[in-house]
C-alpha cells in the first residue's frame, strides 16, 4: 500500500545511490522525515548546489568547483611529475599517503572494451595532449592493477613512447604489516618479479 | 536441466564490475554449462584471495550455486599456473572476451571453443605470432556457432578451389567462383585459401586475407554492431 506518492518518489531517488535497495532507501527515507529533517534540508540543499556548482577540473578533469582544481593552482607542486590515476576517489587515497608533491590526471574510468568505453571516453586524448603541451618528464601510471588497469597504462605508454617520457608504474607486491603465508599467489608471483636490491 | 549446485568446473572470467559495496558481478565461460552470469559475493573484501583470483585469463576452478540466472559463486581455486598476457597481447585477450561476450548465447556449452579459447590464451601468452591465435580462434567461434564452411571447395558449384584463381566470399554461403548478392570479399587468391584449409597460416599473404575473411565473418555474425577492442588497437 502506498503512503504516499511522494513518500514513494523519495525511496525510488535513493535508490540510485551505489549499493541501496528498496528496504535501505525506505528506512533512509522514514529516518530522515522522521528524527532528521535538519539534516535531510541540509543534504538536499548541499547536493543541489553540488550538481550546479561542482564540475570537472579543465587540467586533470577531478571534481572542482573552479575551474581549475586548487592541487593543479598549486605552484609549489613539482609539474614535470604527473600521476595517471582511475578515479577522484584514488587521488585523495594518494594525496593522503602524503608521498606525492606532483600533479594528477583523474580518467573517467578504465578502458573496458566489453563496456563499450574506449579511449575518447575515459579522456586519454586529453591526457596526451597535456603530457606533451605541458614538458611533463615522469608519467607515473597508477591505474589499479586490474587488466583493464593494465591494459589501460599500456595505450597510454604505448603512445608516449616516441616523445621521451620517462613512464613509470606503480610496483605491486606484499601489503605493509601482511604476512607472507596468506598472501595470494599472484600477489606473490608480482612481488618476485618486483623484487629489488636491498640497500641499506 | 543444469544442476543447482556445479562443483570444480573450469572456467574463466570473462568481464567483471564491481557490485554493491563488497561484491563483484562475473560473466564467466565455463567448460560445461558455457556462458553464465553469477555474483562473487564479499570478492572485494581487504585479504579476501577472489579479488586477485577472480581476473581474466586466469585459469579457475569454480564452484555455484542456482539454477537460472545469476549463479551465486561458492568456491575459486586457481587452475594450473599461465604466463600472464601483457601488452598488445592484452588487448588481444580483450577482443577474444568481447567476442566471447558478444556472440555466444548463455547458459549453453561450447567445449570446442572453450578449448580454442584455452589454445589461443596459451599461445599468446608465448613469443608466437599474435595473429595466428587469434585467427585459429575466430575460426573456431564462426565453425562452432555453425556459419562454417569448406574453405577449398566452391559453395556454388562443388569444384575445388585451384592455386591462382580468384575467388568470392559470401559469409552465408562460403567460397564462390562468382560474385553473388550476398558477395563480401572478392579477389581471394585461391592458394591463401588453400593453405588455410591446411590450416597453415605461416606466410604472410595467408594471414592477410585470413583476416580478411574472418572479419567479414565477425562482422557479419554481430549484424553489423562495432567491437570496442578493435579500437586498441588503433
Amino acid at each position: 500500500m502506498s503512503l504516499s506518492p511522494l513518500l514513494d518518489d523519495l525511496v525510488d531517488a535513493l535508490r540510485c545511490l551505489p549499493g541501496v535497495g528498496q528496504k535501505s532507501a525506505q528506512r533512509m527515507a522514514f529516518h530522515l522525515l522522521e528524527r532528521g529533517r535538519d539534516g535531510a534540508g541540509i543534504l538536499a540543499d548541499t547536493l543541489a548546489r553540488s550538481l550546479v556548482e561542482i564540475g570537472r577540473c579543465d587540467s586533470c578533469q577531478t571534481f572542482t568547483e573552479a575551474p581549475v582544481c586548487a592541487i593543479c593552482r598549486d605552484e609549489r607542486r613539482d609539474s614535470s611529475l604527473l600521476c595517471v590515476v582511475e578515479s577522484p576517489a584514488d587521488l585523495v587515497a594518494i594525496e593522503q599517503s602524503g608521498d606525492f608533491h606532483g600533479h594528477y590526471f583523474v580518467l573517467l574510468g578504465h578502458l573496458s572494451p566489453i563496456d563499450g568505453i574506449g579511449p575518447a571516453d575515459i579522456g586519454i586524448p586529453r591526457l596526451l595532449k597535456r603530457v606533451t603541451d605541458n614538458g611533463v618528464q615522469e608519467l607515473i601510471l597508477a591505474t589499479n592493477p586490474t587488466v583493464e588497469g593494465e591494459a589501460t597504462a599500456h595505450y597510454i605508454a604505448d603512445r608516449l613512447l616516441v616523445q621521451g617520457v620517462s613512464i613509470t608504474r606503480l610496483a605491486n607486491g606484499l601489503p605493509v604489516g601482511g604476512d607472507l603465508g596468506g598472501a595470494d599467489g599472484s600477489t606473490l608471483s608480482h612481488a618476485f618479479r618486483g623484487r629489488r636490491p636491498l640497500s641499506g | 536441466m543444469a544442476s543447482h549446485r556445479v562443483e570444480q568446473e573450469p572456467a574463466w572470467v570473462i568481464h567483471r564490475r564491481p557490485y554493491r559495496e563488497t561484491s563483484l558481478l562475473l560473466d564467466l565461460f565455463s567448460l560445461n554449462h558455457g556462458r553464465i552470469s553469477a555474483v562473487a559475493k564479499g570478492a572485494r573484501r581487504l585479504n579476501q584471495p577472489w579479488q586477485s583470483q577472480l581476473e581474466p585469463f586466469l585459469p579457475l576452478q569454480l564452484a555455484w550455486l542456482g539454477r537460472t540466472g545469476l549463479k551465486t559463486l561458492t568456491g575459486a581455486d586457481p587452475g594450473p599456473p599461465s604466463a600472464r598476457l601483457r601488452g598488445n597481447r592484452l588487448y588481444c585477450g580483450l577482443y577474444l572476451n568481447e567476442l566471447i561476450q558478444r556472440l555466444l548465447p548463455e547458459g549453453e556449452p561450447f567445449p570446442a571453443i572453450f578449448a580454442g579459447y584455452m589454445n589461443a590464451l596459451n599461445a599468446l601468452a608465448q613469443d608466437d605470432s599474435l595473429e595466428i591465435p587469434l585467427r585459429r580462434f575466430e575460426w573456431c567461434l564462426v565453425a562452432e556457432l555453425g556459419y562454417g564452411f569448406s574453405l577449398d571447395t566452391l559453395a556454388d558449384s562443388g569444384a575445388t578451389v585451384v592455386a591462382g584463381g580468384l575467388y568470392c566470399l559470401d559469409p552465408e554461403q562460403g567460397i564462390s567462383q562468382l560474385a553473388g548478392r550476398g558477395c563480401r570479399l572478392r579477389n581471394l587468391p585461391g592458394e591463401d585459401l588453400l593453405a588455410m584449409a591446411a590450416g597453415d597460416l605461416s606466410q604472410v599473404p595467408v594471414r592477410r586475407s585470413a583476416k580478411r575473411i574472418m572479419r567479414v565473418l565477425v562482422d557479419h555474425l554481430l549484424q553489423g554492431a562495432p567491437l570496442h577492442s578493435r579500437q586498441l588497437f588503433q
